[in-house]
């Protein structure tokens, strides 16, 4: 390398946004303003994620969140997480030289680097001291392409990177139309070439199937006549809408594989074995699979035994469900069964104990009511002077009186 | 560049399915688009009639709001609604003081089959004669009362 790496930098600047990608990036990573992925990723108070670009831009004219339109302002606006911004980084991008030849693709904060210093086909200044010419960094070796040169022919000076283009177009130049054989001006030869009355061309419905070919000036009275041209209106028409019909089924393929799961293979041998077992017609068919009748029909067998394979196995996954399901029943209802059980052991000793107490008072009424037919009669006057009488004899008296209220109360 | 990276974008989405009653009618090319709509249920004023949209983007969209007008081109009318001007000037807000850059030519779509498929009143704007007769061609140079919300 003759010249030093750094002056052979190239000073192209590569504007990210007008970058294209070499994948469809997720709708997740794009900006809903500009939509492309996300470049320098900011991020609102609202949670939004925009360009750091297309928000201010957005900002400045009107102070609002363009999603849900809550009021904004650029403090608000603060510098997304690093994984989003990795996340956009990283997508793979077309070099922005494709057009003029370049293949390379690699992540897109690499691409710059890849500018200024790899492509072979980004501009860099010239190699030759003092001019101020720009080239193709592949062609910088060779000798300077910007030196004024003499045309030949009309002596009028042209760039050296300008010659081919110039001869196409210098005036004193002729050359001869390849198909009537005479000589034009170079830049009279492009007109003349569109409408030379020598040329052989196509029937206008060629590609309807028209395979007719004569002079240009011939063509017209075969326009006239020719049948595919009367019919390429409706055909036009056909192939339209195959067209969008074809799209359309593309669109409903592509939304069903989504709603189907591809359905599962089974393994071959389980397969042969599930078509001898499942269809006895297959073994006739198995029979004569030399011939290719047979061995359609045998796909077709096996495409029905798939079927029934795959209904089978759905059946299966149901009953397994169901078992399932009744298994779970089954537990809920036995612990529904305990809990209540529980509840009325509960009560049941509940009502026992309340029992208890009743008998144990009936009882002493009872007994009570014994020793006041054993003794006299006059016991509850007894008892009457004995509560007046005060507490010559207290834990009798209280429970007479208890006695007296409990009385009551049966 | 910003405008006609977003549009070719938008382009290449609304080349799948549109939503029912929206279909492009041309776009010829990233400054003015035209967009055929149609009221779906069968509101008696505007029942099987299909109108034609003129979409015209600047340089600055999609942070500038497009202009979006009826056009009479084709056999199209301009539809009868109280916030339509019989030259085909919309009064919607959201094509101006409430347009968002989320927005797309898609969704302002939607928003005018919706804003047709509510109206009952077979009406103009009141003022229209004089609204029209003044020659405003472009909706930019209105300062629309957005007054009535219940259309």
């Amino acid at each position: 390398m003759a010249p030093s790496r750094s002056s052979r930098n190239s000073l192209q600047s590569v504007d990210l946004r007008a970058l294209d990608y070499l994948t469809v990036p997720s709708a997740n990573l794009l900006c809903p303003i500009c939509h492309s992925p996300l470049i320098t990723p900011v991020q609102t108070r609202c949670l939004h994620t925009f360009c750091s670009a297309c928000i201010s831009l957005s900002l400045d004219r009107s102070l609002s969140c363009p999603v849900d339109r809550k009021p904004l302002s650029h403090d608000d606006v603060t510098p997304a997480p690093i994984m989003i911004a990795n996340l956009v980084n990283d997508l793979p991008v077309l070099c922005p030289n494709r057009e003029r030849g370049c293949t390379a693709s690699c992540a897109r904060w690499l691409v710059e680097s890849h500018v200024r210093e790899d492509c072979e086909y980004a501009s860099v200044k010239c190699a030759k001291e003092g001019c101020d010419g720009m080239v193709e960094r592949r062609e910088a070796e060779g000798e300077c392409v910007h030196e004024e040169v003499q045309c030949e022919y009309c002596e009028g000076s042209v760039k050296k990177v300008d010659l081919e283009s110039h001869n196409r177009e210098c005036p004193k130049l002729s050359s001869e139309c390849p198909h009537c054989l005479q000589a034009f001006a170079n830049p009279e030869l492009a007109a003349h070439m569109a409408e030379c009355p020598e040329e052989i061309v196509e029937c206008s419905a060629s590609c309807y199937g028209c395979s007719y070919t004569s002079r240009r000036s011939d063509i017209e009275s075969h326009t006239s006549t020719c049948h595919f041209v009367a019919l390429s209106p409706v055909l036009q028409l056909h192939a339209e809408r195959i067209a969008t019909l074809e799209l359309e089924n593309k669109a409903i393929r592509q939304k069903l594989d989504l709603l189907v799961p591809p359905r599962p293979l089974p393994t071959p041998t389980s397969s042969t074995v599930t078509t001898t077992a499942s269809n006895p017609m297959s073994a006739s068919s198995q029979v004569s699979s030399t011939t290719t009748a047979g061995r359609d029909m045998t796909s077709e067998m096996q495409d029905y035994t798939f079927h029934l394979y795959s209904e089978y196995e759905q059946l299966r996954s149901d009953v397994e469900r169901l078992n399932a399901q009744i298994r779970e029943l089954d537990v809920k209802q036995d612990m529904a069964r305990i809990n209540e059980g529980l509840r009325y052991n509960d009560e049941m000793t509940g009502v026992r104990a309340a029992i208890n107490g009743l008998r144990m008072q009936l009882h002493w009424l009872l007994a009570n009511r014994r020793e006041a037919g054993t003794s006299s009669p006059a016991t509850s006057g007894n008892a009457g002077r004995a509560v007046a009488g005060g507490s010559a004899n207290g834990g009798e008296i209280r429970r007479m009186s208890d006695s007296a209220r409990q009385v009551v109360k049966l | 560049m910003f405008a006609t990276k977003r549009l070719q974008k938008e382009l290449h989405n609304i080349q799948k399915p549109l939503p029912p009653g929206i279909s492009i009618a041309s776009t010829p090319d990233f400054s003015n688009w035209k967009m055929d709509i149609q009221v779906l249920d069968n509101n008696p004023l505007y029942a099987d009639k299909i109108y034609r949209l003129n979409f015209k983007f600047s340089q600055a969209y999609p942070i500038e709001a497009p202009e979006v007008t009826f056009i009479k081109e084709d056999g199209r009318d301009i539809p009868m609604h109280p916030h339509i001007y019989s030259n085909g000037v919309i009064c919607l807000d959201l094509l101006g003081s409430n347009w968002s850059p989320v927005q797309n030519v898609e969704s302002v779509c939607m928003s005018i089959q919706s804003m047709l498929t509510s109206n009952t009143k077979n009406e103009r704007p009141p003022g229209d004669d004089a609204f029209v007769r003044s020659g405003y061609r472009s909706p930019r140079n209105i300062n629309f009362v957005y007054d009535d919300n219940t259309v």
